[in-house]
């Protein structure tokens, strides 16, 4: 089968991108896959275009409702009609009818939480699954930065679908968590795509500053130079947005803050202007970023300290892909990690909250007796993220409560552990901004690749000149709308054809 | 002094330290409460109903503790009756004058459509503008999928060609907003088309230099102003008029009112209808009492002798109170059910 024709009818696209091709061929030869793919490959394609040649419904498993939600989008933008999200922004009504016609779906998306339910899973075992894809496969893994603990049953899941064409989909894991990816999928012969994590058009520094004023001086230096368009990256909404109003009064440039406490349609609105070029930067956190398929990203900021290796370079990784050259600046003041460490331990409940309802089980039998009396309160001396995996972990419905104290011993056991694992990876990311030799080497070695990247802009240890990242052109293509009347505006809107009389 | 500071001592000044502060919060939240729908009744707060659906109680009190701070409220009969400081009332009359409550403002009327006919316009600009380009890959800007398949459903009941759904849209829009009283562009830089996106609230408000709680009211009161001119001359904007969801309800009317409702049509007394439903009589009260709000002929004579309807009518006049309490101490002999719905009779209607 000649892939690129396939590729050129069915998404008017003219090539693959690195990886791609492998992947897909692999899965048409009925080969479960692993692939690791850099950030900004489109890794969807590795599964819609199989998707569309194999027979079957595709099932992907994707762990952020937003995302999915993006990914949904895109698909439906592109064209794909067969294409249906069945996660917990559905209403109950809404859902059942989803699941009443599911069979009209080629592309099914479901949350991991979903997945697990007995009623979904015996509709799909009636189903013949053309294609199990897990997204962000390295979720899986507890020894992962982003252990979700939804994930964890997937395997369990494919055995009772029978064992479909497997794709596990990832942008960064290291060799052992790729390992342990395989075995939590139960998966046996497995065709591994792997790609280097380099991206070899962005520029790595690093900066050190003496303190927070000289950071933030040294933002708006750069915001006023660097050429746009550009993400900053910080650890909290409010400082996201504080940023975002002082830089714009202050440099005049146009600029917005984008973060998950704002509304949807907001997000929405901010996501495309900057797609569109109506904004120069965007003052971000995490939250923004993936579904936004940008090319011409410049610049990426990190103003706070990334926690891992992983979501630094998912977030640098949203720079040049359009293949031109980039930069990555991460602005470090002694002492960042701090926060990075504090932010960490809040994120896992602690002993002292697990004794506290250890005690509150001792005087019940059934997890039943328990929750009806206990559970609202002990929920409240939990954070959401806190209950969310415990709950996960624990899942104590239906449990004596002998059971679940067995559990919540385990489950202690587990929160040390991740809390070792996660300090390590601040370690890991400390000692990359500490560095001396090569930024490049020390990712490629972190994820044990073997080739060293020979780059001729590489990063600050190497030695770069900035000069190439200053700006030359403006961004900003659009059509200029504050000269027109509210009707001349409207025109513009709804591209009227233009009469005499509206001029 | 910011704009929703002043659409709260606003509404402190109309209920006259007779309801809690947080009265007011429930108005601006739009809760349906008998409680609150009778005030916004009493108190003529009926346009700011539900108007700002978000404002928290944190926020609220901040907004509170900010007008306590510069002394335009003081403590009324208890720490949460607080009133406007009567030296402050002329400075008020004259920020009102300056920062006027939008006149086509009225949250009570369409609190229920507003919302969703923002949602069908904007998706629906968008859509037409792309059309016309002929591109049918975007983003929608509206990822409610109950709007989205309503705009496929509209799309194929259009009887004209889809590519020119702009210039007939651009029409009706233009003819809907060409009014000296409002200001378009409050509404016009939000939308999105093919070129271009459409601002936030935020940026918007930055963007005419007025802060956000303001433009957030005169954006509503624009909408519920096309709202009124697109329903009274239905011919006339054929496309808007699609956008305006049905409201079957004639009147506004929680379930378990409507329920009564019923039973009070089949001719059945309060005492039965409570025995039937094993609803405690008061329940029922709030019932009638809502009733009376929302269906302007609803007869209380069954429930008030027109004796006791003149003398609490005349009480509220003379006290110029609206507080139960009041009036039930000055006319012993009526219940506060009585009280209750004859105030919810007159309404507005006493001053």
């Amino acid at each position: 089968m000649n892939l690129e024709r396939r590729l050129t009818e069915l998404f008017s696209l003219p090539s693959f991108r690195p990886g791609q091709k492998d992947a897909i061929s692999a899965l048409m030869q009925n080969r479960h896959t692993l692939a690791m793919l850099p950030t900004g490959t489109g890794k969807s394609l590795v599964y819609q275009l199989p998707g569309k040649l194999l027979k079957g419904t595709v099932v992907i498993i994707s762990p952020l409702l937003s995302l999915m939600q993006d990914q949904v989008e895109q698909m439906k933008m592109n064209g794909e009609k067969s294409v249906v999200a069945i996660n917990s922004f559905l209403n109950w009504h809404e859902r059942n009818d989803v699941i009443k016609n599911i069979r009209k779906y080629k592309f099914i998306f479901i949350s991991p939480e979903m997945i697990g339910t007995a009623f979904l899973l015996n509709v799909l075992k009636k189903m013949e699954i053309g294609l199990f894809v897990v997204d962000e496969a390295h979720c899986i893994s507890q020894w992962g930065y982003d252990f979700r603990p939804e994930y964890q049953n997937l395997g369990i899941v494919r055995k009772e679908l029978g064992n479909p064409l497997t794709l596990a989909l990832t942008a960064t894991a290291t060799p052992a968590i790729r390992k342990d990816i395989l075995a939590s999928l139960a998966l046996d012969d497995v065709e591994e795509i792997i790609y280097s994590i380099d991206r070899p058009n962005i520029a790595l520094t690093a900066e050190i500053l003496s303190s927070g004023i000289e950071k933030r001086k040294r933002l708006e230096e750069l915001t006023n130079t660097l050429q746009g368009p550009g993400i900053i990256y910080f650890s909290s909404k409010k400082l996201a947005e504080q940023t975002a109003a002082e830089l714009k009064q202050k440099l005049g440039k146009r600029i917005n803050a984008y973060h998950g406490g704002m509304s949807q349609e907001d997000r929405i609105l901010i996501q495309q202007q900057f797609l569109n070029g109506q904004l120069d930067i965007v003052c971000a956190t995490s939250a923004f970023g993936m579904g936004v398929n940008k090319d011409n990203i410049r610049y990426v900021i990190h103003y706070h300290f990334p926690t891992q290796v992983e979501s630094f370079l998912q977030e640098i990784g949203r720079a040049g892909r359009d293949r031109s050259d980039s930069i990555s600046i991460l602005l470090y003041v002694p002492g960042d990690e701090k926060l990075a460490y504090q932010l960490t331990e809040t994120e896992l409940p602690n002993e002292l909250q697990l004794n506290q309802l250890r005690r509150s089980l001792l005087s019940y039998t059934t997890y039943e007796d328990w929750a009806g009396k206990e559970l609202t309160w002990i929920m409240e001396q939990f954070s959401e993220t806190q209950w969310r995996v415990l709950a996960a972990y624990v899942q104590p419905e239906g449990k004596t409560c002998n059971q679940i104290e067995a559990r919540l011993n385990d489950f202690t056991e587990f929160c040390k552990n991740r809390l070792a694992v996660k300090k390590q990876s601040i370690q890991d990311m400390l000692a990359w901004v500490m560095l001396k030799q090569c930024r490049r080497s020390y990712l490629t070695t972190y994820f044990q690749e073997t080739n060293t990247p020979i780059n001729p802009v590489c990063c600050d240890n190497c030695g770069i000149d900035m000069n190439g990242f200053f700006i030359e052109k403006k961004t900003y293509v659009g059509k200029e709308f504050v000269d027109e009347s509210w009707k001349g505006q409207l025109a513009l809107i709804l591209n009227k054809r233009r009469e005499k009389a509206d001029e | 002094m910011t704009f929703i500071e002043v659409i709260v001592l606003y509404c402190l000044q109309r209920i006259k330290g007779e309801r809690t502060i947080y009265s007011v919060l429930h108005i601006l939240n739009g809760k349906k409460s008998a409680q609150t729908i009778q005030d916004i009744h009493i108190f003529e707060l009926m346009p700011l109903f539900q108007t700002y659906p978000n404002l928290s109680r944190t926020e609220f009190d901040k907004i509170i503790f900010a007008l306590k701070e510069r002394e335009w409220i003081k403590k009324g009969k208890t720490i949460q009756h607080l009133v406007i400081n009567p030296k402050q009332e002329d400075e008020f009359e004259r920020l009102l004058i300056e920062y006027p409550i939008p006149v086509h403002l009225n949250g009570w009327k369409y609190h229920r459509i507003a919302v969703g006919f923002w949602e069908r316009l904007s998706l629906s600009v968008q859509v037409a503008s792309q059309l016309a380009k002929g591109v049918n890959r975007y983003m929608p800007i509206q990822r409610n999928i109950v709007v989205q398949a309503w705009m496929k459903q509209t799309l194929q009941n259009f009887s004209g060609d889809r590519q020119f759904l702009n210039e007939q849209l651009y029409h009706e829009l233009a003819d809907c907003l060409d009014d000296e009283a409002v200001l378009p562009e409050y509404l016009v830089c939000r939308l999105t088309g093919s070129e271009h996106i459409g601002l936030t609230p935020e940026q918007a408000a930055a963007g005419f230099k007025v802060d956000r709680s303001y433009y957030e009211l005169y954006f509503l009161s624009l909408l519920h102003f096309m709202l009124k001119k697109i329903l009274s001359d239905k011919d006339k904007f054929p496309i808007l008029r699609q956008m305006v969801m049905d409201d079957n309800t004639a009147y506004i009317l929680t379930n378990s009112t409507k329920a009564t409702y019923e039973y009070i049509q089949k001719g059945l007394s309060l005492n039965e209808i409570s025995t039937i439903r094993r609803l405690k009589m008061s329940t029922i009260e709030d019932h009638i009492a809502e009733l009376v709000l929302n269906i302007p002929d609803f007869p209380i004579e069954e429930y008030v002798s027109l004796n006791k309807m003149a003398k609490i009518k005349r009480i509220a006049e003379d006290t110029a109170s609206k507080s139960l309490k009041e009036i039930k101490k000055q006319l012993p002999e009526a219940t506060y059910f009585e009280i209750r719905i004859v105030l919810a009779k007159l309404g507005g209607s006493i001053n």
